[in-house]
């Protein structure tokens, strides 16, 4: 009885997953935030966000995000929003383009929930964006529990 | 935190339906509960675990209705008071052979029902029964009367 009420315990406090965190960098004018479940569990919705945010705005028309393909591997995609104007892959990278938002912020989003099928793995990613005279890296990691 | 306070909602109302159905059909192996059964483990699943498919899952649904169980197992043991309302009375149904016909109403319970009960314990006639009564859990319990009940010749006979 102790051993299930620790462990029904744990669960209230959220300790199985969805647990949300974030992790930020900054270099030079820009400040990148990722917002990720650290630990989730097959078939719940996790999020997963980037911010950009540009001190003064974004000069350029356009502006590139980057990040590990094999982290995406454990979600089973809904959508984006905003949708890139290009999304390619670049060897073991996806390379997002998006037309710069009015403002200094740029939110990109994933609508999605981890695929069912996987099950006790832990996925380790990162963003980064290319281009900037500082290089400009963010990483993470989900924790899929069984 | 949300799969455990779903599965304690869906316990205290499988709990509310069980109490609530009445002792006789929680004891019968009637079509309602076959299909009360069958589908309640199905209508239910989505509602606690909703997307959720992973064993830890699984585990905290069926931990969190253990842990009612248990905790309502000892509140009833620790405080009378409570045990009235967790687990019911039992009803008096017969005393010294007759049926008591508002409890038999009461409880959905026709006398060829009691009768039924009364011959499967091989008491062929209420007239021999002292007490009878419909326990908690929907079954029938009979006290036979003794030999020297009888002898007071003032027997009370049961209506048909």
């Amino acid at each position: 009885m102790v051993a299930l009420t620790v462990f029904l315990a744990l669960g209230v406090l959220n300790v199985y997953g969805v647990r949300t965190r974030e992790v930020s960098a900054t270099a030079g004018d820009d400040r990148l935030t990722v917002r990720y479940a650290s630990v989730s569990r097959p078939g719940l919705a996790s999020p997963w966000s980037v911010e950009l945010r540009r001190a003064g705005g974004f000069r350029s028309d356009t502006v590139t995000l980057s990040a590990d393909a094999a982290y995406f591997d454990i979600f089973d995609e809904n959508g984006v929003e905003p949708e890139p104007v290009e999304s390619r892959n670049d060897g073991d990278r996806i390379v997002w383009t998006f037309l710069a938002p009015v403002g200094d912020t740029l939110t990109f989003s994933l609508d999605a929930r981890i695929e069912p099928a996987v099950q006790l793995k832990r996925a380790r990613g990162n963003v980064s964006v290319p281009g900037t005279e500082q290089p400009l890296s963010v990483g993470f990691s989900t924790f899929v529990m069984p | 935190m949300e799969i455990v306070a779903r599965a304690t909602v869906v316990f205290l109302f499988l709990w509310l339906v069980a109490r609530g159905v009445g002792k006789r059909e929680l004891a019968e192996l009637s079509a309602f509960e076959l299909i009360l059964l069958v589908t309640m483990g199905d209508l239910i699943q989505q509602g606690v675990t909703q997307e959720d498919q992973s064993v830890t899952g699984a585990f905290l649904a069926v931990g969190v209705l253990a842990f009612w169980i248990v905790v309502f197992s000892y509140l009833s043991f620790r405080f009378r008071p409570l045990r009235r309302g967790l687990e019911g009375t039992p009803s008096l149904v017969v005393r010294d052979g007759r049926p008591l016909d508002d409890v038999l109403r009461m409880e959905r319970v026709t006398l060829d029902e009691l009768k039924e009960e009364a011959r499967n314990q091989g008491i062929g006639d209420l007239d021999d029964v002292e007490i009878g009564v419909l326990e908690p859990d929907g079954r029938f319990s009979f006290l036979r009367r003794t030999a020297g009940d009888d002898q007071g010749g003032s027997t009370p006979r049961h209506r048909t």
